[in-house]
This record gives structure tokens, sequence and C-alpha cells, in this order.
């Protein structure tokens, strides 16, 4: 009796380290909360895993955080961070669906309790539309790679899996995991070293293309779908790496040649046209318009490189496509001359919906992801007119992007925190165009994770179901080289 | 100087530690014994510290079945702990190509480097008695630092600068993670960063605290402090590192020695943009000559690599453009030698010579060796080797 006394002592004491105690002698301050991440006045989506946060800020050292909704629904958390049950917070969410739910933080620093300026966060009218997001996490490594993967993460709570890691075929590298409009019944990625390939998964079956075709010079790269999903559209570029000497913008990637191609799944043909396969222009990154009748693409007068690599400017085009024939237009029609500004285009992403187009606009060339003026601009593609998407871009770089399904939310990367690893932030359009505070994917322990990880995020897209892939069977095939080849169409 | 064993020092800047195993010290480290009297040493630990729980068991009078499975996920946790950890996976000497004894040796030289006691580098490398690429490198690279590379250049084997070394997927470890050091010192912060990270690629769980070490100070160099900050901060959480990232972190806590040592390097920075291809040493040394001309270890480098490869045209245009145009007034006798065979071949003028030639005795020399060219008796001298090796 004695004994199970002095236990229960133990740990009735362990129990009360663990909580930071009630505030009391609260002195209310007027400034907002120094929260990691910055979730003061985001939008958010129904659904989306609970926005814990930390407050990073001398002599902190516990807080108490309570959320309320109208109705007077209220969830709480105290902590040394603050962490909602999953369940609690779907059902705020899920109440509030259109509203601000309110967060007050009363923080212990050095001693004293404080209470912050109330912050709201919106709670969006419109859903997600997706289960999650998929992407490629990577140590920025330059040319080489050790263990590198394309993960799925459940956006309803922290849960991420792997997709296909590196590691299960020695020495590759995987990128460019595309999905046919967030549907990962078909999708499609690349993967680079001795046993290359490209990828393509068609309703459970997974295909694997000779991932180089000496007709066309080179492999096939930066893949999307047909929304029909019979053909797929690619660019063959023969690529070159570079490193910057004065160092803001360090790695440039150009090409010596690239064009622009369309790969039909039913017949294995490659379809080329010699608009979109000019020796004296680069042609890249091709997209298909919601409609499949348009085919978004980049190109720019070929230049000698790397001695004039600054000269690179990608104007964004496009050109008709027919899917009952499978063939190019004849004519190109130029949507957006960057060169007149003396700018470049890249990566440019039209919505679902068919309404907008974004791109991101940089100095030269088109590999922006090291390039720290990278920013998104939007074309209204039934106006034609474009402006800067300033309330999301940041002094930082902001590179690849992709929408929901229902053309309502993006996620993107951006180097905002620190310049050097790429994150994942998501953002929602409004029916007036305006894009809302994007705001940083959630983890369970946020500091703990972003400042720790030494990996960066990259080619995200949404998944509207999680991806279903036989990575042990497709890694045997890897290894085996056996490969479907691709013919060019006559 | 540092006090044996040199691995403990070495694991110690290279791993990510906590303090738990900080405090288990040795056991963790590298076995230098080796394996069998490691199998052995593993054994009597494992009998002392199993005891323990044993006698605990006992009193609680757990049925026998129950004992063993303890003692065997007891024993299965030490070993995959501490005898089959990531480190002792990854860092084994074979990957630097070496025995046991002769790792120890170098990672002496190594290290002295690395807590900046070059003096003691270039002693070391005299008294181990062995040759390898590790060992030459940091030599040149701690000669460099003291403006003794042309004086030590000949004086060991192999000769290996690391400026003819390039990082790829085939580099032997050893080189990826000490190229780094050379482009740091030669005050290339692109190619340093690069080579730290690459370094990082090849370590486990792509953490390696030495090159996140390299990577603050690159980025505190070229002033990206975003970046710099991310890796003080996980620096800061090392007990080994906890007090380095304190000094170094920008704001009130930096040091005047840091700030200072900052300041210098910057002068050594790149002032104008272009896109490197690959890693040329000869084109990253140029380029950093062309922004700051008295970067001496640059250009120490650069002729001695042109020497090494016995180009002695090249040598001749990079004297010129680097070291004479420029008016600097050092004067090595090695690189006299080399001008010697220059100015001999090409049937100079009397003008030429003594333009170039401010050491008499080297021509005077010069002309006793060619009365017995590859003597033994030359063989510190550049002749010899321009001859012979």
């Amino acid at each position: 009796m004695k004994r199970s006394c002095i236990y229960l002592v133990v740990v009735v004491l362990f129990l009360l380290t663990a909580c930071v105690g009630k505030p009391y002698n609260v002195v209310k301050e007027s400034a907002m909360p120094p929260i990691y991440p910055d979730y003061i006045g985001v939008t958010i989506p129904v659904g989306i895993a609970p926005l814990n946060f930390n407050i990073i800020a001398d002599g902190f050292d516990g807080m108490v955080v309570h959320v309320r909704g109208k109705n007077g629904v209220e969830i709480s958390a105290e902590g040394e961070y603050a962490q909602f049950g999953i369940d609690e917070w779907h059902n705020l969410l899920a109440q509030n669906k259109g509203e601000d739910i309110t967060v007050t933080v009363t923080a212990r620093v050095d001693g004293r309790w404080v209470q912050y300026s109330d912050f709201t966060i919106h709670v969006s009218q419109y859903p997600l539309d997706a289960w999650g997001v998929t992407y490629r996490r990577i140590a920025p490594g330059y040319e080489v790679y050790s263990k590198m993967g394309i993960y799925q993460r459940d956006l309803s709570n922290f849960d991420e899996s792997p997709i296909f890691e590196n590691t299960s075929v020695t020495g590759s590298c995987v990128n460019c995991h595309t999905s046919n409009r967030t549907n990962p019944d078909q999708f499609v990625f690349h993967v680079r070293g001795e046993h290359g390939a490209t990828a393509i998964q068609n309703d459970g079956r997974c295909e694997l293309l000779k991932a180089k075709n000496d007709s066309i010079n080179g492999a096939m790269v930066y893949p999307y779908w047909h929304p029909m999903g019979r053909y797929c559209a690619f660019s063959t570029n023969q690529t070159r790496q570079g490193f910057h000497v004065v160092r803001d913008e360090r790695v440039e990637v150009f090409d010596l040649s690239s064009d622009i191609l369309v790969y039909d799944a039913e017949s294995n043909e490659i379809i080329l046209s010699p608009i979109v396969s000019k020796r004296e222009t680069s042609e890249n990154l091709p997209v298909f318009s919601p409609d499949g009748e348009w085919i978004y693409f980049i190109t720019s007068p070929q230049h000698d490189y790397p001695l004039h690599f600054r000269d690179e400017k990608y104007d964004l085009c496009r050109i008709a496509f027919s899917s009952e024939t499978g063939e190019f237009g004849i004519v190109v029609d130029t949507l957006f001359k960057a060169s007149s500004r003396g700018k470049s285009v890249t990566w440019p992403r039209p919505s679902y919906d068919g309404k907008y187009l974004v791109f991101t606009l940089i100095d030269y060339g088109y590999f922006s992801i090291w390039h720290k003026e990278a920013d998104f601009w939007i074309m209204n593609l039934e106006t034609g007119e474009s402006r800067c998407l300033s309330e999301i871009n940041s002094i930082q770089s902001e590179s690849s992007l992709n929408w929901s399904n229902n053309s309502r939310w993006i996620v993107f990367t951006s180097r905002r925190e620190n310049g050097l690893y790429t994150q994942l932030y998501l953002s929602s359009i409004g029916d007036d165009g305006l894009f809302t505070k994007p705001f940083l994917l959630p983890q369970e322990k946020p500091w703990e994770y972003y400042d720790a990880t030494l990996y960066s995020f990259n080619t995200p897209d949404f998944t509207c179901k999680p991806v279903d892939f036989d990575v042990k069977r497709v890694s045997r095939e890897l290894v085996t080289d056996r490969r479907v080849n691709t013919v060019v169409r006559k | 100087m540092l006090s044996y064993p040199y691995h403990y020092y070495w694991q110690e800047q290279n791993v990510l530690f906590s303090d738990v195993y900080r405090l288990f010290g040795h056991f963790y480290y590298y076995q230098y014994a080796g394996p069998i009297l490691q199998c052995v040493a593993f054994v009597v630990i494992l009998l002392v510290i199993g005891h323990i729980p044993y006698l605990v068991l006992r009193r609680m009078r757990l049925r026998r079945c129950a004992i063993v499975v303890l003692i065997l996920v007891f024993i299965s946790d030490i070993y995959y702990t501490y005898l089959h950890s990531p480190f002792n996976h990854n860092y084994k000497p074979y990957q630097y190509g070496l025995s046991h004894r002769d790792f120890e040796k170098t990672l002496s030289v190594e290290m002295e480097y690395y807590f900046g006691n070059y003096h003691n580098v270039l002693q070391n490398v005299h008294n181990v008695g062995i040759q390898n690429v590790v060992i030459s490198f940091y030599y040149y690279l701690a000669s460099a630092h003291l403006g003794l590379l042309p004086d030590n250049l000949l004086k060991i084997s192999p000769k290996e600068l690391g400026t003819l070394q390039t990082i790829g997927e085939d580099t032997a470890l050893a080189i990826i993670n000490m190229m780094n050091d050379l482009y740091y010192s030669v005050g290339d912060m692109t190619y340093a960063e690069r080579a730290a990270m690459m370094s990082c690629v090849f370590s486990p769980n792509n953490i390696n605290m030495k090159m996140l070490k390299r990577l603050a100070e690159v980025n505190l160099v070229s002033g990206d402090t975003l970046a710099a900050m991310k890796y003080i901060r996980y620096l800061s959480k090392s007990s080994i590192y906890r007090e380095w990232a304190v000094e170094h972190t920008p704001g009130h806590t930096m040091s005047e020695r840091v700030r200072m040592d900052i300041e210098s390097k910057r002068r050594y920075l790149n002032n104008s943009d272009t896109l490197r291809l690959g890693d040329n040493c000869r084109v990253i040394l140029t380029e950093l000559l062309k922004s700051n001309p008295r970067n001496e270890i640059a250009l120490d480098y650069l002729l001695c690599t042109d020497l090494l490869l016995k180009d002695i045209e090249l040598f001749k245009r990079d004297y010129d453009k680097y070291y004479l145009e420029r008016g600097l007034e050092r004067q090595k006798e090695l690189y006299q030698q080399a001008l010697v065979i220059y100015l001999a071949g090409t049937d100079a003028t009397e003008e030429q010579w003594s333009k170039y030639i401010t050491m008499p005795y080297v021509k005077k020399r010069f002309a006793e060796y060619n009365k017995c060219r590859g003597s033994q008796d030359f063989k510190e001298t550049y002749w010899y080797y321009f001859d012979k090796e």
C-alpha cells in the first residue's frame, strides 16, 4: 500500500510537470503572438489537419490557446506548443464553414503570462476537394542523390507515406510525379539513373517506357495529362546544369535544346510537330488546357549556352491540339510576351475550370527554383489580362504550383522561410480572383519538423485519393531493364 | 596538439551526437581495436552491464523465459544502437582504403587541420610515416594557410592538391568529405557549399555535423543570414557545437574574432557572376584571382597545379598574369626553378633571365643539375620532379 502511494505520487508529479499551469496575473499585449508557422489571418479548408503552432520568443516556456467558433464552440490546447485534437479540430471547422474562428494565445514569457491580441483564421466555404498532396522530398545535393522519393500526405491529419523511394532501386532518382487532374488512377513519373524509365500507371497497370528515344533527342520529361487520359504531353530536353559564381541563385539549369511532344498511351506512339520542334527555338513545359483543345507551353530563341544564359527569355504560347486525330494545330499564339518586358515565363499551370493560368515569372531561363526574383503571375484566360500575385509572393523564390480539382485551392513551393529549402504552402482563390494569405503545410510539431529538416519539398500536386502503387513489383521490373519501346508517329 | 585517439575528435565533428550517446563515449565510437577485440569487448561489456538487469529480474522473480527475452532485447538494442549504428556502418576505415592503424594516423592530420593547428599538421605528416591522399591533401592545405605551399609541394607523396578532383557519384567518400575544405580555403563559397551539401547527401540521414558547420560558415561569409541561421540553430542543438553556434550567431553573441574572420573571408569572394558547368578547379581559381589578385592561397594552388601537371608554358602564363603583372613581391624557389626550365627551353635573353630569376643561386644550381640530370642529389628540386616523376 505504501509503495503504491509512492508510485501514485511519482506519477502525479510527472503529470504536473507536463502541464504549464493556469495563467494568472495575465498582462494583455496589443501585439500579435509570434507564432510559427504564421497562421494569422489565413484561410483554410474544412478538413485540413490541425494548424498546430509554436511560439518563437526568448524566455518562452509554455502557452494556453483557445480557439472559438460561432455558437460558442471552443477547443483549447496547452503546453510547449499548440497541439489540437484532430477530431475536435475537424468538428470546429465543419461547424464554422464560411466563418472566422478566433484564436486567443496566452503565453508564459520570462515567467509572466502575456495574452496577445486575438487573431482569426477564416474557414473557407470552398472544400479542398482533395484527399491529400503528393510531393518529392529531396536533399538539395544538386546533381547526385542519396535518399529521396515521392511521398503522399493525408491533408486531414499528419500521415505521410512513400509512393516511391529511390532506395528501392539503387542509384536512381525520381522526379515529376504527375497524376491526371489529381486522380492517381493515372499518373506518370520519371526514373533517372542506370535503370531509368518513364513509368506510366493506368488503372493499376504500370508500364515502363524506355527512358530515352533516339528519334526525339532525349528523355521525356515535364509531363502533363490530357483530360481524356489518352494523351500525355512531355518535353524532351538536353539539360545542362551550371553553378553561379556569385551565389544568389546558386544553380542554373538550361537546355541545349528542347522540344515538346505528345505521347499516345494507347498506341505507345510519340506525336511530334515541326512547329514545336524547331532547332532555333526551345519549346518547353507543355500543359493541356482543361478542355484538352490547347497545349500551353513556353518558348525561347536558342542561344549559345552557357555564355548567354541571361538572354534566355521564354514567352507563354499555345498551340491547338485535336484529341480526335491526335494532331497539333498549325498556328502558335503568344499569350504573354515576357521577353518584351525583359522577363521569362516558366511553369504554366491552368486551373481546371479554364478560368485562369498561373505561371512563374523570372529574369531569365526557366529553372526558377533558385531564382529569388521568381514570382507567381496569374492570367485570366477569358480576358487575357495578367497580374502579379503579390498577395502570395515573397522576396524568395516561388516556383512550382498545382491546382485542386475544383480550382479553388493551389499548393505551391516557396523558399520564403530560409532561402534554401523549399516548403509547401496552400492558398485559396476567391470569386474576385484574389488569393488568400498562404499557409504552410501543417505538421504535428511544426517548428521541430521544419527547423530540423534538411530536405526540400518540390513538384507538389493534390491527389483526390491515396496513390495505390505496387512499389515492389515496379522496382523489380525497373532492375530488369525490360522497357516498352515508343515509336514516332509517321 | 590533440591527444590520442584521433577518431574520437573526428567522429565528434562529423556525427550528430545526442548527450546520451556522449555518456557512452568511446564505446560508441569506432572500435580502433579491430573486429576480434571488438567482439571480445562487446561480450565483456554485455556481461558486466547485463548483470544488473539480471539481478533486478531475479529479485522480481520473473519466469526464466521472460528473463531470456529481456536479455535478447537488451543484446539487440546494444548491437543496433552501438555496434551496428549508422555511424559504424558508414564510416569504416576501408572506405578510406586504409588499415585501422593508418586510419588513426590519417585522422591525426585531418583533425589537427580541423582545429586550425596548421604547424601540427606539418609536424604530424612527417611523424606518422605513411602516405595517402588525405594526408597529402591536408598537408598542402595547411601549408597554403601558412604561405608555404610552394615550399612544401615536393616534400611528400602522393602529390594530392585536390585541384584535379571532381565530385560525383563515383568519387570516394574520403575525397567528397575533404573537398569543401579546399574550396572554403581558396574562397569559393559556391563550391564550398556544393561540396558540403554533397557530403551531407552521402552521409546517413543526410546529416553530417561538420558539413552543416561548413554550410553555416559559407552562408555567413556570403551574407545569407537566413540560410546560415538554419544551420546554426541545428548545430546549437548538439552539445559539441552549441558553443560554436552561439559564437557564430549574427548579432550581439557573435565574437569579434569570428566577425573579423568572416570579414577577411569576404575579401576573397568572387565579384562577377558567370555560370560554371563543372568543378574544373582552374576555372575556379582564375575567377577568384580576377576578383581578388591578392588571394595568395588561390594563386599558389593555381601555380602549383600547373607545375604538378608539368605544363610549364601554362605556368609561365599564369605567373605573368597573376604574379608579375600584379606586382607580387613574394619569391618562391619552386617557382624560380620552374621559370628556369621555361627560360632555358626558350633561349631567353639575358634581360628576361634577370627579369624572372631573382634568386641567382637557382640559376647556378640549375647549371649543376644539368651536368647530372636526374641525380638523387637534386631530389627536392622541381627539375628532378619534372624529369623523373
